[in-house]
């Protein structure tokens, strides 16, 4: 931890308004994005992200440090959305079983991948199109999959904060992908746009 | 190797997790089988779909500053009629009921003051808890605290007590404790404030120890108001009762004159707990600072001290 986020954390601790404002600011967005994505509508990401900070703040005399704040942050953030869904949804918590073994290749019958336009991936609705699909994944892949996408947590860091083995997160998260990528493609047109190249979103192997 | 291990692999290199053998191998596999290929360009797209970010909406930012802003000031407000109750003291009176009530309960504890540490400590010592040290940082000093959270409040606290009275240090001398070492922030004015101050600047928690020939606490460790005290199983055992909130939970707005009598920290293993007790001349209150989390029964007869140093005369018994 940096002497910057040190000093930060003291003066969180000490009360300072200042500080409290500081975290919100660098964090805020993402927390919103986690949330959104996480509870599928606007009003309960609003909540959630209210939540997290009071929280947060609320603990912020327990934070030991041995971890980025902002993992912390998103850390809490996920158990007030994970506790947002299991009251309303509790349909969502069907259990993750690695050793699930789908051997139908999902994937495989997914159309012939011509990937999207730049553009076009930018679009509100592509935007949708994600978040429900994302609705449609059990709560605990959804879960892990946007601590990794959306707050950037490591695999260490995940593991860390949900106390699970690396390997089950690295795993879980390909599964979470995988499914995703099933949801989209029975959706609808998602990998049937007309383009050549996956390139084009500028990451190659 | 079959395609389904490359495909975990393939998702890892996305979240770049993959080592840098498993990085050419997977590369190398790519190069050959374009179903594994399709599988990494899909699972790419997903990715770069997810992290399409969704703007927050007008009025959300501004909602989530109002909410805290209020939970602050309900906070403060709980908090300043506990501290305003302090403050009905002057500082040196404060300290004088700080230390007879310490006193007062440890004598009747172990029937005399049990062994005790300085609270200061450097970094590099192998102290944990309530150890805290000063380190040259850029503009002035920082604290380093094994355990920033408890140990930052703890200077505060002492901080502001010490500074505004210079009979403090006598006072914590002539019932048999000592205080070492005082820290500062980072700001210029606060190190013209150490340089003034009486207190001794402590740079190692074994010079301190060594120098008062004090053995390292291997009992469970009570610090109250800055002197840390080794207690026996059975010291502790009391201790605990007084510190268990069997008693009726606060609930309600705080309100009424609260004095500051003592606080301490109890540190077992990983766990600490801080508590400070407050007294309204009719009752014991057991406070985290920023709320009620029990009281203890005790009435006084008559509203004073003298009171509150028999019914901790009474504990033991």
């Amino acid at each position: 931890m940096d002497f910057n986020e040190q000093k930060l954390i003291h003066r969180l601790k000490k009360g300072d308004n200042a500080a409290y404002e500081e975290l919100i600011a660098m964090n805020e967005k993402k927390i919103y994005n986690l949330a959104y994505k996480m509870l599928g509508n606007r009003e309960d990401a609003e909540d959630a992200l209210q939540e997290t900070f009071l929280k947060a703040f609320s603990a912020i005399n327990g934070f030991k440090g041995n971890s980025k704040i902002s993992t912390w942050l998103h850390s809490i953030a996920s158990n007030v959305c994970m506790d947002i869904l299991r009251k309303r949804h509790p349909e969502l918590f069907m259990s993750i079983d690695d050793n699930d073994d789908d051997t139908r290749d999902l994937l495989a019958e997914i159309p012939d991948l011509s990937p999207l336009p730049e553009e076009l991936l930018i679009k509100a609705e592509l935007r949708n199109v994600v978040n429900e699909a994302l609705q449609k994944l059990p709560a605990e892949a959804r879960d892990i999959l946007l601590l990794r996408e959306i707050s950037g947590l490591s695999y260490a860091e995940i593991s860390a904060a949900k106390n699970l083995e690396e390997g089950t997160v690295k795993s879980r998260i390909f599964r979470a992908r995988k499914k995703l990528a099933e949801i989209l493609s029975s959706d609808g047109n998602f990998f049937n746009q007309d383009s050549s190249t996956v390139e084009k979103g500028g990451e190659k192997l | 190797m079959n395609c389904a291990d490359y495909e975990i692999l393939i998702s890892a290199e996305i979240d770049r997790e993959n080592t840098e053998e498993q990085s050419q191998l997977l590369l190398h596999h790519l190069s050959e089988c374009t179903k594994c290929k399709m599988t990494f360009d899909k699972l790419l797209l997903v990715h770069k779909s997810l992290c399409l970010e969704d703007e927050m909406p007008e009025g959300v930012s501004a909602a989530l500053r109002e909410r805290i802003r209020i939970q602050t000031e309900t906070k403060n407000r709980k908090k300043r009629a506990l501290i305003n109750g302090t403050r009905k003291f002057t500082a040196l009176a404060a300290c004088f009921v700080i230390i007879l009530g310490a006193s007062a309960f440890f004598a009747k504890l172990g029937g005399q003051i049990p062994q005790r540490r300085s609270l200061s400590a450097s970094k590099s010592e192998a102290l944990t808890g309530t150890a805290f040290a000063m380190a040259p940082a850029a503009g002035g000093y920082s604290v380093a605290c094994a355990d920033a959270g408890s140990s930052y409040e703890e200077y505060e606290y002492i901080n502001e007590e010490i500074s505004e009275s210079a009979a403090y240090e006598e006072e914590v001398s002539s019932n048999g404790m000592f205080f070492m070492g005082t820290a500062d922030t980072d700001s210029a004015e606060d190190e013209a404030v150490k340089e003034s101050s009486r207190y001794t600047e402590v740079q190692s928690a074994g010079e301190v120890l060594s120098d008062f020939n004090i053995p390292k606490c291997d009992d469970t460790e009570v610090i109250i108001d800055g002197a840390a005290f080794c207690l026996t199983e059975s010291q502790l055992a009391v201790f605990r009762e007084l510190c268990e909130i069997k008693a009726s939970h606060y609930s309600g707005e705080v309100s009424g004159e609260f004095e500051l009598l003592f606080e301490a920290v109890i540190k077992k293993a990983d766990n600490t707990y801080r508590v400070f007790f407050y007294s309204d001349g009719n009752n014991i209150y057991l406070s985290d600072r920023e709320s009620f989390i029990g009281s203890i029964e005790y009435h006084s007869p008559t509203g004073s001290l003298e009171d509150f140093r028999g019914f901790l005369g009474d504990i033991e018994a």
